[in-house]
């Protein structure tokens, strides 16, 4: 038989337990807090908040991306010609399109001694898309100029798709990702991050 | 400082009428009928712009279908989001495996997006995998897509309404307008 002063210890440290828990569920419903909930698709859920607008904020559980490890984050970043190129590199990162950024060169002028004189490097290959994709958000001169270069690589290489991407189509992007002020910082020459490049060098 | 907001002076061109998004999205709602009649179909919205699409296309299709929604966090441009872990902020309730799922979109224009979740529904097995979109802007396409269904190809402008937004307002104007260029070109 247990005496009086252990059962009287034992009380008071249930009743200790119970003042614990009830000052924690007002402190958690002070909070906004409640108990976390079940999602329809069985997913446990953190809780739900609500805040002192009584906005009701929902913290969802963290998806992690399968393909995150396609761009790697250790990856060297190439020394872009022009900051929107960089900024393209973002965004095709962002959409785990995989990039190189000018891997490849095409002749597209000889001298009669079949020396190369002139050629095309467009900006980024995406593998995966088997596509080339050239940045133009330069000077219209040096548009005219791509434009030609681009018509010369649909002559001599049919096979081989490359898509310009003009100021405006840039702008647009940017637009449609709510930073228009930025592609106004990064077209033109003020974009460009390698101030001293001839046309020529920023036109390849 | 909060901008501005005109639901009828922001807008310089009504592009598609309420009528014409109605009599268009009863003529999706048919044929993708005609297409899964006897079939399990699963409707999956792209949150948040495509939310009326939704809602009128699916009581537009006369088979039974389920629908679930999943949101993707769009690009911001911080050198964080560029090798953040997240891009689903919604995923799928229920499992579409050995379902048949038609992806429903308010606008295709790149395809970066769309690109992605196919990727990643592709990899929850599905018997078979389609889209549908209510606008396609091929003039910005950088990602070739096969569309399957298609409302209105529509030119290279910046448009909102029926779900669209700028800055996330607008959405819920009744019809397709190109928004004025000085809403999104004047200094805050």
């Amino acid at each position: 038989m247990a005496d009086s002063s252990t059962e009287s210890g034992t009380r008071r440290r249930n009743r200790r337990r119970s003042a614990a828990r009830t000052a924690r569920a007002r402190v958690a419903r002070e909070r906004g807090a409640t108990a976390a909930i079940t999602g329809t698709a069985g997913q446990a859920l953190r809780p739900v908040v609500r805040d002192p607008d009584a906005r009701i904020v929902v913290d969802l559980p963290i998806i992690e991306d399968p393909f995150a490890s396609e761009v790697p984050a250790d990856r060297p970043v190439p020394a872009f010609a022009h900051a929107s190129e960089a900024e393209m590199a973002r965004i095709l990162d962002f959409y785990r399109i995989r990039w190189e950024y000018e891997p490849h060169t095409f002749p597209i002028l000889w001298n009669l001694e079949g020396a190369v004189i002139e050629s095309f490097s467009p900006d980024f290959w995406l593998p995966d898309l088997d596509l080339y994709l050239e940045m133009t958000t330069l000077r219209q001169k040096l548009v005219r100029k791509k434009n030609r270069k681009l018509r010369r690589i649909h002559e001599l290489y049919p096979d081989i798709r490359v898509k310009l991407y003009y100021a405006r189509d840039f702008r647009a992007l940017m637009l449609k990702f709510g930073r228009l002020a930025l592609a106004d910082e990064l077209t033109g020459t003020s974009g460009q991050v390698v101030p001293d490049r001839s046309a020529d060098a920023e036109d390849a | 400082m909060t901008p501005t907001i005109d639901l009828v002076d922001d807008i310089g061109e009504v592009l598609l009428t309420e009528e014409e998004i109605s009599a268009k999205v009863a003529e999706l709602g048919a044929r993708i009928g005609a297409d899964y009649a006897d079939r399990r179909l699963t409707l999956v919205s792209v949150l948040k712009g495509s939310l009326p699409f939704m809602a009128d296309l699916m009581r537009a299709i006369p088979v039974p279908v389920r629908i679930d929604l999943m949101e993707v966090s769009s690009y911001g441009g911080t050198s964080t989001e560029s090798s953040g872990l997240v891009r689903i902020l919604k995923d799928l309730s229920a499992t579409i495996e050995g379902e048949d799922v038609l992806i429903v979109e308010d606008i295709i224009d790149t395809g970066l997006t769309l690109n992605y979740l196919l990727r990643y529904l592709r990899g929850k097995n599905p018997k078979s995998l389609r889209i549908c979109t209510l606008l396609d802007k091929p003039a910005r396409r950088l990602v070739d897509i096969s569309v399957d269904y298609i409302g209105f190809t529509i030119p290279d402008q910046f448009v909102v309404g029926y779900g669209l937004d700028y800055s996330e307002y607008y959405r819920n104007l009744r019809f397709v307008g190109v928004l004025r260029p000085e809403v999104y070109t004047s200094p805050e």
